[in-house]
């Protein structure tokens, strides 16, 4: 009889359809409204941002991985983090961009972040959120050149993002620039893909659907961070901006929804997912009322990262029986 | 209905019951010879008693029980011993193995024997004497685990048991043997009950079956309300994988937890599965021993069903004469002994089924979607899933870097499977805690 091919394995014999590629590619779709609103705002330069992230991010992991003797590049390179990555990355920069500076971001990000660690599941930080990093302190004028969104096309004159007048001319000026609508859309400056708050709920809600991702980042990031600024805008409404402002404004949505909750970087139990959504959102409050940038979603989320070992040994779920 | 579940974790996999499901229990031609271990049950193997060229009669004691934790084990069918070898065995070790040349006369006679005779009434039997019989009968668990029964029902004298619980939840996907038995053989099921309800001198008895049987649960609540059943009630269980896991069942139905690392007499329980609660009824009414069990051939076979198999028999000659054949060789990669979740892959298709044989699952190679092990990507599925709550990811990896100091969990772990299942990157994390208790096990020893 012709049983050549029978295996001995070890239970289950049967597996989830789900796999990482699935989990990936899930996160990509979701990730394709914001990508849309950002084209469609700001023009198709922003195309070619996102394609030479992304290109560049596969590339740097195919390379390190030759470079590293790994067999299954090609499947490992494009499993979809990479993509990812690269596509984060691009969502963090602003559509104006420098090519160059996407492919250093690129980089940093995939080979500095990602591999140095050991590869994917092991990095200890964000690849983007790094990435971004390392770009603002590197090129702080190339990556603080905003442009105002109109339909196609960037708009030459430089604005600056609602945060940013926030920070500089004070509540009054952004009440006079910004209303919520607008921020809520997407019609602000920023960020390429951080400016609509609207297309990245929609992708949220596949994610969660989806059960990529749970509620408890999220929740806990945005509920932190409402109340917190909350405090401050019920003592003196005059000097800070409402917690609805300050959600839907920068990387707020962005951040809670798709950076912090990336499984690499995040803590494994829920308990420990609340813990760190709870430290996000505090962080990201804090910096944006009283710290020198007028952003703090990237600085806090990668803070938390480095908490995530000592947050997971403390959180371990409790066995049955104990 | 209200439905009784488990507090944590599972899951719900495709159940592939209906090939199999409502097929009644049919009988195998006998094959030529039977290849009969001595070890069918969990503890130490039976000491063989026979020798080449004996001639042996169906029920006929060939290994003798071995210590307190050992079963007896008697010969299936009516023939002559060809040879006693060690011999590789379904459950993937070596075990002193006899096989008997058949005579199928003889074969079918020995069992219209048990069959035609009046039972006895066991109403009249004292509780000694029905552990006695179900001890000479060799009677083991039948769920899988095989744990010698008179064991379990002996209790050390500090536990008392309060609530005996029938597994009949079969969460194994594919396997229908024990629906089967419920429809066909309730009569003998709820006999069976009756007599561990005499020998351990209590009445409280759940008999817990998946809400996927509802003709099962409908048949047993009618019978039971005849007034001959005192205590007898059916809990209906929520589908959800391992549901039949002893522990989960016992927190399922009575809300009680078995502490780590201690048995389900610790919280007053006895859990029996069906097909061992018959085992026990033909043992005591009948004195028949355990040597033929309802099994089910499914997966990729041409005809699958529940069949009445022989202890011993070879799992190719059960799949050609009973299942018809696989539907096409050339595309099998497994063949399980048990179930899709905690079965045993087979080395070979020419050896004996045993007591413990709840399933023969052939897998083809579409049904066979494991990949090679990816990364860790920390996404928590495993601990979502994990009726224990253990750490599979962190015990996995503890395991692979041969660290004993993070393992003192991994005993907690019934290998149930859900983790592995769920995993999206594949990783083999059953496998990893399987090694990682034999690294405990080897640490604490020394
Ligand atoms: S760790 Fe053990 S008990 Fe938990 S899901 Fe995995 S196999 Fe089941
Ligand atoms: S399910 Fe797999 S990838 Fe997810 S945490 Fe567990 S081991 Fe890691």
């Amino acid at each position: 009889m012709n049983m050549k091919r029978i295996v001995i394995a070890s239970s289950p014999h049967i597996h989830s359809e789900d796999t990482l590629h699935r989990v990936m590619y899930d996160v990509v779709i979701a990730l394709i409204p914001a990508m849309i609103i950002s084209t469609v705002f700001f023009g198709l330069r922003v195309l070619a941002v996102m394609g030479i992230a992304v290109i560049s991010a596969v590339l740097f992991e195919a390379g390190f991985l030759k470079l590293a003797g790994h067999d299954r590049i090609r499947s490992t390179a494009f499993d979809g983090s990479a993509i990812i990555a690269g596509l984060l990355l691009a969502f963090n920069v602003p559509p104006t961009c420098p090519f160059w500076i996407v492919i250093i971001g690129s980089f940093i990000a995939i080979v500095v972040t990602k591999h140095t660690f050991g590869g994917l599941g092991y990095n200890l930080f964000n690849p983007a959120l790094v990435g971004r990093i390392f770009l603002l302190i590197s090129f702080p004028v190339q990556m603080t050149a905003w442009t105002k969104p109109t339909f196609w096309k960037a708009d030459a004159l430089s604005g600056a993002t609602p945060l940013g007048v926030l920070k500089t001319e004070g509540l009054a000026a952004v009440q006079d620039m910004f209303s919520i609508q607008s921020n809520f859309i997407g019609t602000i400056p920023g960020c390429l893909g951080e400016i609509s708050a609207a297309a990245l709920l929609i992708g949220a809600g596949y994610l969660l659907v989806r059960k990529v991702i749970s509620w408890h980042i999220p929740v806990f990031f945005l509920g932190t961070l409402a109340v917190f600024t909350g405090l401050f805008w019920l003592i003196d409404s005059g000097t800070y901006a409402n917690p609805l402002f300050h959600i839907v404004s920068g990387g707020a949505i962005l951040g809670a929804f798709f950076m912090a909750t990336d499984m690499v970087t995040s803590p494994l139990t829920r308990n420990g997912q609340m813990i760190f959504g709870f430290g996000c959102g505090l962080l990201t409050g804090i910096i944006r009322l009283f710290g020198g940038y007028p952003e703090g979603v990237a600085f806090a989320i990668l803070l938390m990262n480095a908490t995530v070992p000592l947050i997971d040994r403390y959180t371990e779920v409790k066995k049955v029986g104990l | 209905m209200k439905l009784f579940t488990f507090p944590r974790g599972g899951v719900h996999p495709p159940d592939h019951k209906a090939p199999s499901a409502h097929q009644s229990i049919r009988l195998l031609p006998l094959p030529g010879q039977v290849a009969i271990a001595m070890n069918q049950h969990l503890g130490k193997p039976a000491k063989c008693l026979v020798k080449k060229g004996q001639d042996l009669t169906v029920g006929e004691k060939i290994g003798e029980a071995d210590g307190f934790i050992s079963a007896s084990v008697h010969s299936s069918v009516a023939g002559k011993v060809s040879r006693v070898d060690p011999a590789m065995t379904a459950v993937g070790t070596w075990a002193d193995t006899v096989f008997i040349d058949v005579d199928n006369e003889a074969t079918a006679a020995g069992y219209r024997a048990f069959t035609n005779q009046t039972p006895a009434d066991w109403r009249q039997m004292d509780s000694r004497e029905m552990i006695g019989k179900i001890q000479v009968a060799g009677i083991v668990g039948m769920g899988g685990a095989a744990f010698p029964t008179n064991v379990k029902l002996s209790p050390p004298p500090d536990k008392t048991i309060d609530t005996i619980l029938i597994n009949g939840a079969e969460c194994e996907p594919y396997l229908t043997a024990d629906h089967q038995l419920m429809l066909e053989r309730s009569a003998d099921l709820l006999a069976g009950i009756g007599i561990m309800q005499r020998i351990l001198g209590i009445e409280n008895t759940w008999i817990g079956i998946e809400a996927n049987k509802p003709d099962a649960i409908a048949v047993l609540e009618k019978l039971i309300t005849d007034g001959n059943h005192p205590g007898i009630r059916v809990a209906p269980l929520k589908t959800r994988y391992p549901q039949g896991g002893e522990k989960q069942l016992i927190t399922a139905v009575t809300g009680r937890v078995v502490p780590s690392g201690k048995l389900p007499f610790e919280v007053g329980c006895l859990v029996q599965n069906t097909g061992t609660a018959i085992a026990i009824y033909e043992a005591v009414c009948l004195d028949k021993p355990l040597i033929d069990r309802i099994t089910t051939i499914t997966g990729f076979v041409k005809q699958p069903g529940n069949f009445r198999i022989p202890i011993g028999v070879a799992f190719d000659h059960a799949i050609d004469s009973g299942a018809g054949g696989f539907i096409d060789a050339g595309r099998v990669r497994a063949v399980i002994n048990g179930g899709p979740m905690m079965g045993k892959t087979v080395r070979t298709i020419d050896i004996g089924t045993m007591k413990g044989t709840s399933g023969i699952l052939v897998l083809a190679d579409t049904d066979y979607n494991t990949k090679p092990e990816g990364p860790c990507i920390r996404c928590g599925r495993c601990i979502d899933g994990c009726p224990m709550g253990l750490m599979p990811t962190s015990l996995a990896l503890h395991a692979e870097f041969n660290k004993s100091a993070g393992l003192k969990d991994v005993m907690d772990c019934i290998e149930c499977g859900t983790c592995s299942y769920v995993c999206p990157t594949h990783r083999q994390l059953v496998h990893w805690l399987r090694i990682g208790k034999t690294i405990f096990r080897n640490a604490d020893r020394s």
